[in-house]
């Protein structure tokens, strides 16, 4: 397993807090600060959104991150591109490229993933790509050590869920829920538990779960179901909300301290730096 | 060229889709089947009189192929055969027809309706 994988999602705190961020929204720049933020308020890995003109599966908060991603011009290798920028400023944790399959297609995956190794991008998620037409992908990405990170849901048949899960890598990414990423108030339904307990049984590398994850009160009770969770609308509909101050230079500090305090809320973590 | 998928358009539902089946792609690549375009227009005008002259109401989508066989027909002699896949009716389009081919009598309707 990749090193930073195994430093910090393998042998992570419990429960992992993976954020889910869109590269480019507000902009690059503010992108690789937020990126440091995260870390700061505890990431133990960033996914990077990739903006996509048809993002199937997001919902009205990922979609507008997108637009504004792809209006600042923001590409897959733009995206990648700003990791070492990350990783100068200190993010030490896993970074997770999160790309629907076309923008890949276009890439290249052999460019792709000679871009993440150059790049220091630890993992790659692309959820329009079913487990059956995946294995091609699945192959290349072991040979560059960079898990290629499954993703299971709640419709998965049992038969299928075991394939995937016995043979996932980095970690399993479990859809908590019927239809697209998106807030989702209230409680999950009891379905969502034993769904996890099932992943749990045949899966060895941690069990995430993610979609319309948006408060402390549903993370504690998923903790003991699973090894960790994934944020991702509830922290870009933040990001949306201090778009101005995060562009501008002068004011970012200001907005990133917010984010912090609205991330550090949410999971309750102290600060790792 | 980054992947990102183009903004397509076309009056009809039917064809305002940026993609093309693996069936078709074949069939264009093999040279066994031509492809070609028709304009909104030629598509409306073309609704207007397969509905007048036969008392047949086409989709909107199906008129591009009568738009071009009535272009086709034009360069035939009269004991060649032409055949044309009607793949759809029109009752679906009927606000885009009335927008377009409308009176007033029509805008009353429509705003009437809703």
């Amino acid at each position: 397993m990749n090193k930073r994988f195994q430093q910090s999602i393998e042998n992570g705190k419990r429960p992992l807090f993976i954020p889910f961020i869109t590269a480019g929204d507000p902009s690059g720049e503010a992108t690789v600060d937020i990126a440091v933020t995260l870390q700061e308020a505890g990431a133990n890995a960033i996914e990077i959104g990739i903006p996509y003109s048809d993002p199937l599966a997001d919902g009205k908060v990922i979609q507008a991150a997108s637009g504004r991603a792809l209006d600042g011009g923001m590409t897959l290798k733009k995206a990648m591109e700003l990791v070492p920028e990350m990783r100068k400023k200190g993010v030490e944790i896993p970074i997770i490229v999160f790309t629907y399959y076309n923008l890949l297609l276009q890439l290249g995956e052999d460019q792709f993933f000679q871009l993440a190794e150059d790049c220091g991008v630890d993992g790659l998620l692309v959820p329009d790509l079913p487990f059956e037409e995946s294995e091609d992908l699945f192959m290349t990405a072991k040979s560059f050590n960079l898990p290629l990170i499954s993703l299971v849901a709640p419709t998965t048949s049992s038969e299928r869920l075991k394939k995937i899960v016995s043979n996932a890598a980095g970690f399993v990414y479990c859809v908590s829920s019927l239809g697209v990423t998106g807030v989702r108030e209230g409680e999950f339904k009891p379905e969502v538990y034993e769904f996890l307990a099932e992943v749990k049984k045949y899966s060895r590398v941690p069990v995430a779960v993610g979609f319309g994850i948006s408060s402390a009160g549903q993370i504690e009770k998923l903790r003991n179901h699973c090894d960790g969770v994934i944020v991702g609308s509830a922290i870009v509909r933040e990001i949306s909300n201090l778009e101005n101050e995060l562009r501008n230079r002068d004011s970012r500090s200001q907005a990133l301290e917010r984010l912090k305090e609205y991330l550090l809320s949410l999971t309750g973590r102290t600060m790792t730096i | 060229e980054d992947g990102q998928i183009t903004e397509p358009y076309s009056i009809s539902a039917g064809l305002d889709y940026p993609g093309v089946g693996p069936e078709h792609a074949s069939l264009h690549d093999s040279g066994r089947v031509e492809y070609r375009s028709v304009t909104d227009n030629e598509a409306l005008e073309a609704v207007s009189r397969l509905s007048k002259k036969e008392g047949i109401l086409p989709a909107v989508e199906s008129a591009h192929a009568v738009a071009e066989a009535l272009k086709e027909a034009a360069k035939m002699s009269t004991d060649e055969n032409l055949v044309i896949c009607l793949s759809g009716r029109g009752d679906k389009d009927v606000h885009t027809l009335m927008e377009r081919f409308g009176s007033e009598r029509d805008e009353q309707t429509l705003s009437t309706v809703d």
